[in-house]
């Protein structure tokens, strides 16, 4: 019997329902989730970090001051903002450069030359820090830029290619940009990573006291590219007006309804197979949602249905208003938008409530839709029972910050019969032929980005990044055979430290529901997209679109409230708003 | 010489891939990475060690660190000229289980030549609730930057980890009944010993004041505010991580992005 940590059991008990074990049992296993294919299919749910921060800033009402906007009609200029937390405050400042003429999938070899550059304070900083830090940044030098420890981090951007120019114009010819425009691209500004997390001498997440607003994990990264969002229409209205005296402002419709773009690469799978405990967790509190969700009783008179058609419209919307610039790796928004509308009609109908839950229309689902459409309905299904839902993401920081640690004196034997016979798919994968480790993940020298090489034909196999989970455990598990039942682990850890990390990560994952990853990533076939987008949808990004197997545009904050709403504790329910014809 | 402030985590991040630039493997890497954090943090100036051990590399004075086991709870380690980043930490593992299972534990470790690791691998045997006597004839040892030749650390009811740079008590599990001893220094000149036994017996028995050094605040201040090192250092921190770095190409390019 997997565990189930103490606090998701006791927010069962508190929300009364379906129990622990009602719910375990309508539960995803980890090959109908945990397997590149499906990870690469989930969708944004209200537990990602976008939704969570978001829930936070309108509950507490966050406010933001312009302090300085000065953009000339190139976009020449700076710009100074302060957010007002409540009990706390910081200072976010921007430089923004002419466009520059790389376009924008430069990825992290572009090193620092961006279109803009900001930096989020800590605190509130004094004028003369808030120079100093523009000094810092005006050289665009990733080699030499030094912050320091009161900067949560730095945001470089690029303006949009497909739009931002045509957006300007627009609004300098005293005009909305027309739909035919707006339709090309979900945002002005695509974030270029936040550096931060002690990067470049920033401050290091763990010092940012326990209590303060940005603490829980990516609530300063995202928060940090939730500014962007603000500089970028801030940005054209500068440009709009200095360009001409006709010049209107972006209207609050378009204000809302541009994001923040994003681009991830596969560094991300590096990231993603460096902390377990991460996506062991973010899996869990899904399925565990989820699992409580199809459990639950269901009325054919139930609200939760109607706001499941609710819902189910907005999707639909969503899903037929965007334009993906390449839909060649992923389910095409008119298939999803053709079964979700199946999906609705089901919802409509009785019969699928004969059993009194939503358990089967979800087999119907599943059985007959392709997995994306599903999967936006399985999320749908967490949306629509808040209250749990918000209880379990509190979950979140704590299953993300757990130990990886192994105890040095229980024996191999014990180690072995408890842990170690956890792990059946991957002790019995067959790694043996070339096509199984065809690939390997490293730096380059510019700027230590991240790509995939392949074995024998690309140098630097040696200090490959660690990716390959599956001969990690099976060379454990190799080792481990060769000693005597009753050895201590300390015994062969002195012999082999090198297998340490190994036997920690398998002892405190061990008795967790979802654990590793069900694939090999090192496989000739494994597209790295699958995980990127796994990993955006968890970050919040509804709609993602990978350009190629290894490189995944996407939108972030699409549809989010004004700084207006916010400050007033408006707009929390903003799950697919972003349609023009909706806001308008 | 020019300063620059570095975060706790930057040391951890790239320190992890200095390591390897080093010649050390992954795994070991990953964990050392942490110990080398923590160290620059609460006793400063250890980036320089791994310098010295890449010195030590080149001239080809590394090799595979080996112990002799005296008792069943008592080893004698020759480091052979390995850091104790590397095999600090499965020496730590060894105590941890001589503690757990028989309440204490020895180890003796010869020639270490960067012991301003240690105060780390106290910490990580104390979050575990192994309490730990170091002792060294000359005074390499330090304690949040402070030399000594004696450490000793234990975890109070609270959870925090507290260090004392003079033995302040030698716990019963290691008073008696052992074909060894707490000795006033270590049994050979060179060596450093280490004493570990399970920490019930300690917590109760000697004032917070005795444990002077409070190197968890001290390390909690280099997270908020960050660390302040040599440039060079922190040049030559990012150096080593730079060999792990594969030359560009047209097709290296092309593994990327799009």
């Amino acid at each position: 019997m997997e565990r189930f940590p103490r606090q998701l059991a006791d927010i069962v008990e508190k929300h009364g329902g379906p129990s622990l074990s009602e719910i375990a049992a309508r539960m995803r296993g980890p090959d109908q989730c945990l397997t590149p294919e499906a990870m690469g299919a989930q969708k944004a749910t209200r537990l990602s970090f976008t939704q969570s921060l978001g829930r936070k800033m309108i509950e507490d009402r966050w406010r933001l001051t312009k302090q300085l906007v000065n953009f000339d009609a190139n976009g020449i200029g700076k710009a100074v903002y302060e957010i007002d937390f409540g009990k706390e405050k910081s200072t976010y400042i921007v430089r923004s450069f002419e466009k520059g003429a790389d376009g924008e999938n430069i990825g992290r070899r572009g090193g620092a030359k961006r279109d803009l550059y900001g930096a989020l304070f800590f605190g509130v900083a004094s004028p003369e820090r808030i120079a100093e830090e523009f000094a810092v940044i005006e050289t665009r030098d990733r080699v030499t830029m030094r912050s320091k420890s009161d900067v949560l981090g730095w945001t470089p951007g690029t303006r949009s290619a497909r739009v931002f120019e045509d957006v300007v114009e627009a609004l300098a010819n005293g005009e909305q940009p027309a739909n035919s425009i707006v339709r090309k691209s979900g945002y002005l500004i695509r974030n270029g990573g936040f550096i931060a997390g002690g990067r470049h001498g920033t401050k290091s997440y763990a010092g940012i006291p326990d209590g303060h607003p940005l603490k829980s994990p990516y609530f300063a990264d995202l928060f940090a590219l939730l500014l962007m969002r603000g500089v970028s229409v801030d940005l054209v209205n500068a440009m709009a007006a200095a360009r001409s005296s006709k010049a209107v402002p972006l209207s609050e419709n378009l204000t809302k309804y541009f994001g923040v773009g994003n681009a991830s690469g596969q560094g991300m799978c590096v990231a993603l197979q460096r902390w377990p405990q991460w996506f062991s967790t973010w899996t869990l509190v899904r399925e565990f949602c989820l699992g409580r969700a199809l459990a639950i009783s269901v009325k054919p008179s139930s609200p939760q249905r109607q706001k499941m058609l609710s819902y189910l419209s907005r999707a639909i919307r969503y899903y037929d208003y965007l334009m993906p610039e390449l839909e060649n790796f992923m389910v095409p928004y008119e298939e999803i938008v053709r079964n979700l509308t199946r999906v609705k009609a089901w919802v409509e109908d009785d019969k699928f409530f004969a059993e009194g839950s939503w358990e089967a229309l979800a087999r119907h689902v599943g059985a007959s839709v392709d997995k994306e459409t599903a999967e936006t309905f399985y999320a749908l299904l967490i949306e629509i029972y808040p209250e749990f839902a918000d209880d379990v993401a509190t979950y979140l920081p704590v299953g993300m910050t757990r130990q990886i640690e192994y105890s040095p004196e229980k024996t191999v034997g014990e180690f072995r019969a408890k842990y170690l016979s956890q792990y059946h798919w991957i002790l019995r994968h067959d790694m043996r032929h070339s096509d199984e480790r065809r690939h390997f993940w490293y730096h380059s020298i510019e700027h230590g980005e991240q790509r995939r090489g392949e074995r024998i034909i690309d140098p630097h196999e040696h200090f490959e990044s660690f990716i390959d989970h599956i001969s990690a455990i099976q060379r454990l598990a190799a080792v481990l055979a060769s000693y005597d039942d009753a050895v201590p682990m300390a015994f062969v850890m002195i012999d082999f430290p090198e297998l340490a990390f190994a036997a920690a990560r398998v002892e405190s994952l061990a008795l967790d529901p979802y654990k590793e990853i069900q694939g090999n990533l090192l496989h000739k076939d494994f597209s790295p997209a699958q995980l990127i987008r796994f990993y955006l949808a968890n970050l919040g990004l509804e709609s993602t679109y990978p350009l190629s197997i290894r490189w995944v545009p996407g939108v972030l904050f699409q549809g989010f409230p004004t700084w207006k709403e916010v400050a007033a504790g408006l707009g929390g329910d903003w799950k697919f708003t972003n349609v023009i014809g909706e806001l308008v | 010489m020019q300063s620059v402030e570095v975060a706790v985590k930057e040391i951890s991040r790239v320190g992890a891939w200095a390591l390897r630039g080093l010649g050390i493997e992954y795994g070991v890497a990953q964990r050392a990475s942490l110990f080398l954090a923590w160290a620059e943090a609460v006793e400063g100036n250890t980036i320089g060690q791994l310098i010295d051990y890449d010195l030590r590399v080149k001239k080809g004075g590394v090799g595979k660190f080996s112990f002799d086991q005296r008792s069943q709870d008592w080893w004698q380690f020759c480091s052979a000229g390995r850091s104790l980043l590397e095999f600090g930490p499965p020496v730590i593992d060894m105590l941890t289980y001589a503690a757990r299972t028989f309440g204490c534990g020895r180890f003796d470790i010869f020639d270490v030549f960067d012991p301003v690791f240690l105060t780390s691998l106290c910490q990580m045997a104390a979050e575990r609730g192994i309490g730990l006597i170091a002792l060294s004839k000359n005074k390499d040892l330090s304690v949040g930057g402070l030399k000594t030749n004696a450490i000793q650390v234990r975890k109070d009811r609270n959870g925090a980890v507290q260090f004392s740079s003079v033995v302040r008590e030698i716990p019963k599990a290691l008073a008696a009944g052992k074909d060894w001893a707490v000795e006033a220094v270590s049994a050979e000149g060179t060596a450093i010993s280490l004493y570990a036994y399970l920490l019930s017996e300690d917590v109760t028995s000697l004032a917070k004041s005795d444990f002077e050094h409070a190197l968890e605040e001290k390390l909690a201040d280099a997270y908020a505010h960050g660390i302040v090192v040599t440039k060079e250092d922190k040049e030559q921190l990012y150096e080593f991580e730079i060999r792990t770095w594969a030359p560009t190409s047209d097709r290296s390019r092309s593994q990327a992005l799009i």
